[in-house]
């Protein structure tokens, strides 16, 4: 697609990204996400878990807030499947293999969604921003702005469209950080 | 947990028998002081031999209006194939029988059944439906996720 570019996360995000061990959803055994908010709701028909108001979400590998974030509970036994941050959505995490990666999400919406059709995993957070106000994602390297922005997980990248990129570097220069990998 | 205390009284059942979603608001007889209750709730049929719910309480005095302020108040729900589906405790509740409703300010803690999923509030709200419950968390709410709930 001509409009989209992939960032192949080679070094800087891929390893860690890849894995089923950020974010919400997947957890590695040992490991717990806790979340903190000021109210709450939960809906035994639906199965949604509600949280409002200052939400903090916190796990080894993350640090998410928001104003409020729906979770789909899942049945016994079953992984979440849905996950919904709404609001000043900022998400947190450091790449697992480089340790000095760090990764700043700043959205109005982040959607987790995870899937497998037909034996293929689809595994994706979909940020979305506000009408001139689009989803940033912030390295040392630089920061993306894009409308929306896809972490696809089960790929291990991400996808950008309508994106505008700054870069905290040059382009020649070997001392500064090190090259943003595209 | 005892299965009717010794000033379990038939008022008591009764108004339990509401959360069933069989109306005998109009025909209560006059609430009781009960002590050390349990009481379970069945599902509708074809279901009916499961139990949908057990309540449970330290003691449950009455309150004007028909409400009863019920001391280390428990509930757990069951799935219709008996698997325990979540349990809640609190300090104290207030529980309107006729609105199907439990309220309080008292710290609330819920855990799943699988135990994979544990969150507390600082007050709280719980409606029954006929197929479904409500659960509204007041403040200072925290939730822990446990690793077991996202295994495959």
């Amino acid at each position: 697609m001509k409009t989209i570019l992939i960032l192949s996360l080679a070094v800087c995000a891929a390893a860690s990204w890849a894995q089923p061990s950020s974010v919400l959803p997947k957890i590695v055994p040992g490991q717990k996400t806790e979340i903190w908010s000021k109210t709450g709701f939960y809906d035994n028909n639906t199965r949604e878990q509600v949280f409002l108001g200052e939400v903090r979400v916190v796990d080894p590998k993350i640090k998410l807030t928001c104003e409020q974030l729906t979770v789909n509970v899942p049945e016994p036994g079953q992984r979440l499947s849905r996950l919904t941050a709404e609001t000043n959505v900022v998400i947190d995490f450091v790449d697992e293999k480089s340790k000095d990666q760090k990764y700043h999400v700043t959205a109005a919406m982040a959607v987790y969604s995870y899937s497998v059709v037909n034996s293929v995993t689809n595994e994706t957070v979909t940020f979305t921003g506000l009408p001139g106000k689009p989803p940033l994602v912030d390295t040392a390297q630089g920061t993306i702005s894009s409308e929306p922005l896809v972490w696809d997980r089960a790929a291990g990248r991400f996808v950008f469209k309508d994106y505008h990129m700054q870069l905290n570097q040059s382009l020649t220069d070997t001392n500064g950080p090190s090259p943003l990998k595209l | 947990m005892k299965s009717g205390g010794k000033f379990f009284w038939c008022a008591l059942a009764a108004i339990f028998c509401i959360v069933a979603g069989r109306n005998l608001a109009q025909s209560l007889p006059p609430i009781g002081h009960a002590q050390d209750f349990s009481t379970d709730v069945y599902y509708d049929p074809p279901n009916g031999e499961q139990i949908k719910a057990r309540l449970s309480g330290a003691e449950a005095v009455p309150l004007p209006g028909g409400l009863l302020d019920v001391k280390q108040f428990h509930m757990d729900t069951f799935k219709t194939n008996g698997a325990p589906q979540v349990s809640a405790t609190a300090a104290n509740c207030t529980f309107a029988p006729l609105e199907s409703l439990a309220y309080s300010s008292s710290h609330l803690k819920v855990v799943s059944g699988d135990g994979s999923v544990h969150v507390e509030s600082d007050g709280f709200r719980i409606v029954w439906q006929t197929n479904a419950m409500s659960v509204t968390l007041s403040n200072n709410v925290h939730a822990v996720f446990e690793s077991e709930l996202m295994k495959k």
